[in-house]
């Protein structure tokens, strides 16, 4: 091979191997990192306003159903009662609806690993501008340095490519609180079946 | 990324002192080359998503979370799909300046390419989405089916005192809730989705190297010729369909 056609294979694996790469890896590691952040701030928010709810349930409890012209009297009970005791139960609701979608999210971000995936994509990144450092330069006279170079600069980033693939598959893994919940299940419904509940809560 | 030369071949530059001459065929390079406009190649180029089968318009404007949600319906694979772009491929050659035998070998060479291992790539990389997909479907399925069942169980500890007639209610939506999980583990238990997805996806990713392996011409590609070496393509871009490895085998050749 002359080494005109090594600078044009050279060209070609530059731009749809290694350039593409790179391209895939700065969208994969924009794309977790809002994800992560998106799924985080959404948990957040839940714990915030289970909070909020619970304060504020507690808050209602506490000025309009104790005493003894309150929602609580038997007698001389105030007109307003019926919108308090509402949005009590809908605070309260929201205090025990809350916590499980924010456990949902915590749940969703195990199983797509964000976290993990952004540090491997970062990595690769960084050891694919390793690989890229090695690419041959056009002004190299001596075709043997040229073609070592080459040679270099391509193993290099398939290997980068080779590593990402490897560190990718052992991050996959189904999260534990799933796993736990198929079990539990699986036993509930079998009880269920057999007739045996155990307990109301079953 | 590769230096590409201007539109117009400006005169040869001289090089500074204390570095080596240019090959005789080496590209021309000049400053002014970097405020020129952009070639057809750089406009081709620049614009270009990373080669995915995955439509670029796939739930466009969505939030990234959501747009990692798993798809009810799973689209048809892309017979089309190629690893390099015929456009991008044709204004990079006229880029070069590749003179008509290396286009002709490089050519031949995705030819081959296309025969021998583009269509399993296409296979392996197509299952290995719908894996994908169909593993965080049940996933994500099982994942609102455990909220459901700490709803209900919250709701049924508080509802206990308050509204004891509600009780039996709740307790019959949680039986449902297990039944459903019972339901979804015994389906989900046939093929699991997790290995198929990560076995395919370890090959695909295998013949992508491999692809360009044989295009770069490196070892062992460069050790044969003619049609020694597009058998050897067909051989080992075969081997990695099956699993098969080469150079990570310990009884590989035996």
């Amino acid at each position: 091979m002359n080494r005109k056609e090594l600078e044009t294979r050279y060209a070609l694996f530059n731009q749809f191997a290694l350039q593409d790469q790179k391209k895939y890896y700065k969208k994969a590691l924009g794309e977790n990192r809002k994800a992560a952040a998106q799924v985080n701030r959404l948990r957040a928010f839940m714990g915030l306003m289970t909070g909020v709810s619970a304060a504020i349930a507690g808050f209602i409890v506490q000025t309009q159903f104790l005493g003894k012209n309150s929602c609580s009297a038997t007698l001389n009970v105030p007109d307003d009662c019926v919108a308090w005791r509402t949005a009590v139960v809908i605070l309260t609701v929201m205090a025990v609806v809350l916590p499980a979608i924010a456990a949902l999210f915590s749940t969703l971000a195990d199983l797509y690993q964000w976290d993990k995936l952004i540090a491997i994509y970062r990595s690769a990144m960084e050891n694919l501008e390793v690989a890229d450092a090695q690419s041959p330069h056009p002004q190299t006279s001596d075709d043997l340095i040229f073609r070592a170079s080459y040679r270099a600069f391509v193993e290099g980033t398939l290997n980068v490519m080779s590593d990402e693939t490897a560190q990718w598959g052992q991050s996959i893994r189904t999260p534990q609180q799933v796993e736990h919940f198929i079990t539990e299940e699986i036993e509930k419904a079998q009880r269920r079946m057999t007739g045996r509940t155990d307990s109301v809560k079953g | 990324m590769a230096e590409q030369s201007p539109p117009v071949v400006p005169p040869p530059p001289v090089p500074p002192a204390g570095t080596t001459a240019p090959a005789p065929d080496a590209k021309p390079i000049s400053v002014s080359a970097l405020n020129e406009a952009p070639s057809e190649l750089d406009q081709l180029l620049g614009e270009a998503p990373p080669v995915s089968q995955e439509p670029t318009s796939f739930r466009k404007g969505w939030a990234s979370w959501l747009r990692q949600m798993p798809r009810l319906s799973f689209p048809q694979p892309n017979e089309q799909f190629e690893l390099i772009d015929r456009k991008q491929l044709i204004a990079l050659l006229k880029d070069m300046r590749a003179d008509q035998d290396s286009a002709r070998r490089i050519v031949a060479d995705l030819k081959h390419l296309d025969v021998e291992l583009l269509r399993m790539f296409r296979e392996r990389d197509y299952e290995a989405k719908y894996q994908q997909n169909r593993y965080r479907l049940y996933q994500i399925t099982y994942i609102l089916l455990a909220a459901l069942a700490t709803l209900l169980g919250s709701l049924l500890a508080l509802f206990l005192e308050v509204r004891p007639a509600l009780v039996p209610y709740i307790a019959l939506g949680e039986t449902f809730v297990a039944l459903a999980t019972t339901y979804l583990a015994t389906i989900s238990g046939r093929e699991p989705a997790m290995p198929a997805w990560l076995d395919n996806r370890r090959r695909a990713e295998h013949l992508r190297r491999e692809y360009f392996r044989y295009l770069a011409n490196i070892e062992p590609y460069d050790e044969v010729e003619g049609y020694e070496r597009e058998m050897l393509l067909a051989r080992r871009a075969a081997d990695i369909n099956r699993g098969f490895f080469p150079g990570l085998n310990p009884d590989e050749g035996k």
